[in-house]
């Protein structure tokens, strides 16, 4: 079964898994108008609908998905890793 | 093309509805009643109409006028007890200062009995439901659609693939110069500084703030930590990590144009584009926000299924969970989960879509209107009860 992924927007930096994905599969990713955007190693098991990191992404860096910011990373984050709660928090800039 | 219904006003409908409105629970019976005998009606309940104060009272009396301008009603009859603080004459009045549709007045208190209202109800209903039909159809502008937008019963698959599906539909009516309204304000939250960007102008920006800090206020001050509650446990099983991610994956269903007007619950949109109705989490009061403030259609997405319809206005259903559209397909409309399988894109569901919204506003029901679901409610507040606590 062909492993894929959903990118929303060309600014994204993690994508979407529609499939479930095992420790280094090789995970095709699509952008959201079908077109192809390349294909990353899994690090890690990823649940269906969570997300993989689609570079390297460095602690504090910003976290975009949708093409705007979702959260912060809280370290530094693998191509291919499990990007997810553990890793990115929120960015309350109005708190 | 489109095809609908042009109003006196200028305003352009999609359906040909005879309206019997009730000012106050207390005509809701006789409103039913002329409802259920005269068919090409359809009857308005009111959920209140009476012991209402301040803001809920300037809410429930902008809901009742702008319900009969909503361009898919021809006209209306007016049904009251008599003596509501809604106040059926002044209501009529100001209804008639706006446009020049047709509208009926009555109180039960004046006619004598709930009998004789019944009757005379009917007799008036049956002459505009002849007169409605004589309108004929006609192609009418897309600039002249408001389409409303909502969510329920969301999933993970909803900001996935429903959600942005409905945004690539959003987008294709802007461009042709229509109007798509973004509600559900708790939703919102966590999104106003996105948002806010994409303001027009910056009375636009502060609005934005202004309806989602208020609103946070008002679960603050009812020891509710909304930013902190979401996403729920639920959610991020469902791989969401972050309120932000959480409320892009709902905004997205109003496409990606500059957002170019807020407006009140219930209010009538001045620009076109996108813009944003300060609507409650509550789908059938957030569908009606819109559909009194003038939407001819919707489109609502939803992950575990849902089947409300509109008294006023069409409800088309989208899913992208295939499992819900095997087992709720009766419900749901379209299927939007090819997004995530891979089958299809984003862009080509969000084109389909518009066919279907086309074919839907041309006289195609939708699974909500087959099946007859009628629902709708005035969001109200402004509550005044005993709340003191008793020993």
């Amino acid at each position: 079964m062909v492993k894929q992924a959903l990118r929303m927007n060309d600014k994204d930096n993690v994508v979407t898994a529609v499939t479930a994905v095992e420790a280094h599969d090789q995970v095709h990713v699509m952008h959201k108008d079908g077109s192809n955007v390349g294909t990353i190693e899994a690090r890690e098991a990823i649940e269906r609908y969570h997300k993989l990191a689609l570079h390297n992404i460095a602690a504090g860096e910003l976290v975009t998905k949708y093409g705007q910011t979702i959260g912060r990373a809280t370290q530094s984050i693998q191509q291919g890793e499990h990007v997810h709660t553990h890793n990115i928090e929120s960015v309350k800039t109005h708190d | 093309m489109i095809s609908g219904y042009i109003r006196p006003d200028g305003r352009a409908g999609i359906r040909n509805k005879v309206l019997i409105l009730s000012t106050v629970g207390c005509a809701n019976n006789v409103v039913k009643r002329i409802a259920s005998q005269v068919e090409g009606t359809i009857g308005l309940p009111n959920v209140k109409g009476c012991g209402q104060i301040g803001r809920g009272i300037e809410i429930m009396n902008r809901c009742l006028v702008n319900i009969t301008l909503n361009p898919n009603v021809y006209g209306t009859i007016i049904v009251g007890l008599g003596c509501e603080t809604t106040k059926p004459y002044e209501l009529a009045d100001k209804i008639r200062s706006l446009s020049p549709k047709p509208v009926i007045i009555f109180t039960i208190q004046e006619l004598g009995d709930t009998l004789k209202a019944i009757e005379y109800g009917c007799t008036q209903a049956r002459k505009m439901v002849a007169e409605a039909a004589r309108v004929p159809r006609e192609s009418i502008d897309p600039r002249q659609l408001i389409l409303a937008t909502n969510c329920g019963g969301s999933d993970a698959t909803s900001g996935l693939a429903a959600n942005p599906a409905l945004g690539a539909c959003s987008d294709i009516l802007i461009a042709k110069g229509g109007t798509v309204m973004l509600g559900e304000t708790t939703e919102l939250i966590g999104t106003e500084d996105l948002l806010g960007q994409r303001a027009r102008n910056e009375t636009v920006r502060s609005n934005i703030y202004t309806i989602v800090h208020d609103l946070e206020q008002q679960f603050i001050s009812n020891h509710i930590d909304v930013r902190g509650a979401n996403p729920t446990p639920g959610n991020m099983k469902g791989g969401l990590s972050t309120l932000e991610e959480k409320a892009l994956g709902g905004i997205s269903k109003g496409g990606t144009g500059p957002i170019n007007e807020v407006i009140s619950y219930g209010e009538i949109p001045s620009k076109h584009g996108l813009v944003i109705m300060d609507t409650p989490g509550y789908d059938i009061e957030s569908v009606s926000g819109m559909a009194i403030g003038g939407a001819q259609v919707c489109v609502f997405t939803s992950g575990r299924g849902n089947p409300v319809g509109n008294a006023l206005i069409p409800v088309i259903k989208i899913t992208g969970n295939p499992e819900t559209y095997a087992t709720m397909h009766e419900n749901i409309d379209l299927d939007t989960s090819g997004i995530i399988d891979g089958s299809t894109t984003i862009d080509d569901v969000g084109a389909q879509l518009y066919s279907l919204l086309e074919q839907v506003c041309n006289g195609v029901p939708c699974k909500s209107e087959v099946f007859g679901f009628d629902d709708f409610a005035i969001y109200h507040n402004q509550e005044i009860w005993c709340t003191c606590d008793l020993a």
